[in-house]
């Protein structure tokens, strides 16, 4: 990482009377060597400006405002939380609302597998051994952030050899406060050896006032091991959402990653699946509809550290508006990696002549006998393909959004989970007549 | 039924179409051929509504109604509809789904009932013998991976879906072999009676002699130079386009 310049209006001493006074609102002072060592990294590395090469183009620090304050618990209806069910998904349900969690609106949990709310295992010998290992704190200002600060989140310890037939739903819900809010979601997901599960995260936003979600999410797949992962975000029209997932792969274990990002002003996601284990497979797919001045950017890693892995990662975004997104898309070879097949492609469709996107491949590769391709489109709406619908019949509005749905199911067809895939059907599909409403209007 | 008046149309900075005059009445077929360039699909395209060209001068009636100004899913649901020479490929879009919205766009268009899924169904099986296609391109994307043919194919049981009053057909029969020919040919023929008109654009005699015109017309840098009967393309098929470009080019000097 290039350039970690300290922005001069936080302070050491300023980050250290912030720990402090965290602490003191937490019981005991629970994994306090991991928060020391993440608060002096942050208080090095302070928040990423645009010298930062991952950060180029946009001033994060212009956007996070320093009177962002831990969030209060704040009790939550049913009703409000409604609209972030999956209607027809029998799931195991963890909901936090504002960094807390919200136990009254948990599922039971059966037997047989480990899952409870970080905060209340802390000491467990799986956590202390793994929380924060995959997400290194010494180059990542806001993964040190969140380990400094971390409250809540999910922890989920998979026996080797069981499949939790289940998906695990994990809700992450931010109400509208005058005094914006931050919080830190961290999860940690361990599947043991020829193990199964599938895991659904929502991050979601109630309200129009601007708030700070600044979440982590590591997941170890042991040997044989199968994680299914699929990610909502639907932060409100000020929410900032910074988020890193981490994977880390064992032998022949799969993992397939689907991340839908419809909501936020701001929104940054850093995913990466390490390749570890010979054999193992990894699949990163995002897609992204943008409206008004959203900005939205993806960073992805896909490290193949041993042979014989395949990775496919395809990224789709609809952008309207004055909205902008980037992505970054890495493949790193090791020297070792040899037969890696990895595969990266990124299309863009633009409904106006004031969105941008900025979409950059980086292949480092070390190994020989590797098949990588990748590729990236940035373009308008088929004239030619919107002339043919209407030749038929079909008028102009409903042309675009059968093809605009086109677009998209290519990557909502992929979830494998049916109450899933149509409830994401759904929602995008009011997305995207939303965006275009916009244009045409 | 349809009129085409002095035509001048073609993209920006070019006009190509330079006067085009046509008339077209309920019951007959018409035959456009003519040179590579000349301008044929061009017209087809400005018939169809393709905004990508603009109509300069002149004036086109269909059905006593002024066709320009209609947007493109105006003119189908008014029952004009053009079998592309280059079909598209929609990615994603299901055949299936392709034709029942198209057949429901045009009947909410014509206020009349949508059919649902399972009537569709049934129509569509009828109309898949018609040209002979296995139901299996139903579910496939809209002409995605489809063979030259099979799309040829594709754009007459479209038209035998959403049943137009004026078809145009661009250069339908190119890329078919002789069975598909023959069953293209004969889809059109089924399709065709009194109250409706073909404009059928082909560099060939041999679909002419499956489809037979009531005017042929041949078509010349962007004007009709020549029209007369059916026989008129067996002289082209002879001759070529040789003697009709010399005479051309000495009338317009
Ligand atoms: N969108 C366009 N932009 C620029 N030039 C065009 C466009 N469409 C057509 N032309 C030009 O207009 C002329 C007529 O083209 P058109 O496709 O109508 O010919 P055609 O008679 O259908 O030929 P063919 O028999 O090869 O299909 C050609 O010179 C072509 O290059
Ligand atoms: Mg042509």
């Amino acid at each position: 990482m290039t350039g970690s310049k300290k922005n001069t209006r936080h302070t050491a001493s300023n980050h250290t009377s912030w720990i402090q006074k965290f602490e003191s609102s937490l019981n005991g002072q629970p994994l306090r060597a991991l928060r020391q060592r993440a608060i002096a990294d942050f208080d090095r590395l302070g928040y990423p400006t645009t010298a930062d090469e991952a950060w180029k183009s946009v001033n994060p620090s212009a956007l996070i405002r320093t009177n962002f304050e831990p969030a209060a618990p704040v009790p939550l209806a049913d009703a409000e939380l409604e609209p972030f069910i999956y209607p027809d998904l029998q799931a195991i349900r963890l909901v936090f609302v504002n960094g807390h969690y919200a136990p009254e609106h948990a599922s039971d949990i059966p037997e047989g597998i480990n899952i409870a709310n970080l905060a209340d295992v802390y000491d467990h010998p799986l956590v202390k051994a793994h929380l924060g290992k995959l997400a290194q704190t010494a180059d990542l200002a806001f993964t040190a952030l969140n380990t400094a600060f971390m409250r809540d989140g999910v922890f989920i310890h998979v026996q080797p050899n069981i499949t939790v037939e289940a998906p695990i739903h994990i809700l992450f819900i931010t109400t509208g406060s005058e005094i914006p809010k931050i919080s830190h979601p961290r999860n940690l997901i361990i599947a043991d050896e020829n193990s199964q599960l599938s895991i659904v995260e929502t991050y979601a936003g109630i309200g129009s006032e601007a708030y700070f979600t600044n979440a982590v999410t590591e997941i170890i797949a042991r040997d044989n091991a199968s994680v299914n992962s699929i990610r909502l975000e639907l932060q409100g029209t000020a929410g900032l959402h910074v988020a890193n997932f981490q994977a880390q792969l064992g032998r022949n274990s799969r993992m397939t990653f689907h991340d839908f990002t419809l909501g936020g002003a701001f929104v940054r996601n850093d995913v990466s699946a390490y390749m570890r284990g010979e054999g193992s497979e990894a699949t990163v797919n995002g897609f992204y509809a943008l409206e008004g001045s959203q900005h939205v950017d993806n960073y992805t890693l896909l490290e193949h550290a041993e042979p014989h892995c395949p990775s496919h990662e395809l990224y789709k975004g609809i952008l309207g508006g004055s909205s902008r997104a980037i992505f970054r898309g890495k493949i790193h070879v090791h020297q070792k990696a040899q037969h890696t097949d990895a595969y990266q492609q990124n299309e863009n469709i633009l409904l106006s002549d004031n969105a941008r996107v900025n979409t950059k491949p980086q292949l480092e590769i070390y190994a020989d006998e590797v098949k990588c391709s990748h590729g990236a489109t940035i373009g308008q709406l088929d004239e030619n393909a919107l002339f043919y619908l209407q030749a038929r019949g079909i008028p102009k509005a409903e042309a675009k959004r059968i093809l605009l749905r086109a677009f998209a199911d290519d990557i909502i067809g992929r979830v494998t989970l049916a109450p899933v895939r149509s409830h994401l059907s759904d929602l995008i599909d009011t997305r995207l007549e939303h965006i275009d409403a916009r244009e045409t209007a | 039924m349809l009129e085409i008046r002095n035509l001048h149309a073609g993209v920006e900075g070019a006009e190509i179409l330079h006067g085009i005059n046509l008339t077209v009445n309920a019951g007959e077929i018409h035959a456009i051929m003519g040179p590579n360039g000349s301008g044929k699909s061009t017209l087809a395209q400005v018939l169809a509504g393709h905004e990508a060209y603009s109509v300069t001068e002149g004036e086109v009636i269909y059905e006593g109604q002024d066709l320009i100004d209609m947007d493109p899913d105006e003119r189908a649901a008014q029952g004009v509809f053009l079998a592309f020479q280059y079909p598209v490929e929609i990615p994603g879009v299901n055949s299936a789904y392709f034709l029942r919205t198209a057949l429901n766009a045009l009947r909410t268009a014509r206020d009349e009932e949508e059919v649902d899924a399972i009537d569709f169904l049934t129509l569509i099986r009828d109309k898949l013998k018609l040209v002979e296609m296995d139901e299996k391109f139903l579910k496939r994307s809209v002409n995605e991976g489809f063979s030259g043919g099979e799309k040829k194919r594709h754009e007459i049981l479209q038209m035998a879906v959403l049943e137009p009053r004026l078809s145009i057909l661009d250069e339908t029969d190119s890329g078919l072999d002789i069975d598909a020919l023959r069953v293209v040919a004969n889809g059109v023929n089924t399709l065709h009676s009194a109250d409706k008109a073909a404009i059928v654009v082909t560099h060939y005699q041999r679909l002419l002699n499956n489809i037979v015109p009531d005017f042929v017309h041949v078509m010349l840098d962007g004007r009709i130079v020549q029209s007369g009967d059916k026989t008129l393309a067996l002289e082209l098929e002879e001759k070529g386009y040789d003697w009709i470009k010399e005479e051309h080019a000495t009338h317009s000097v």
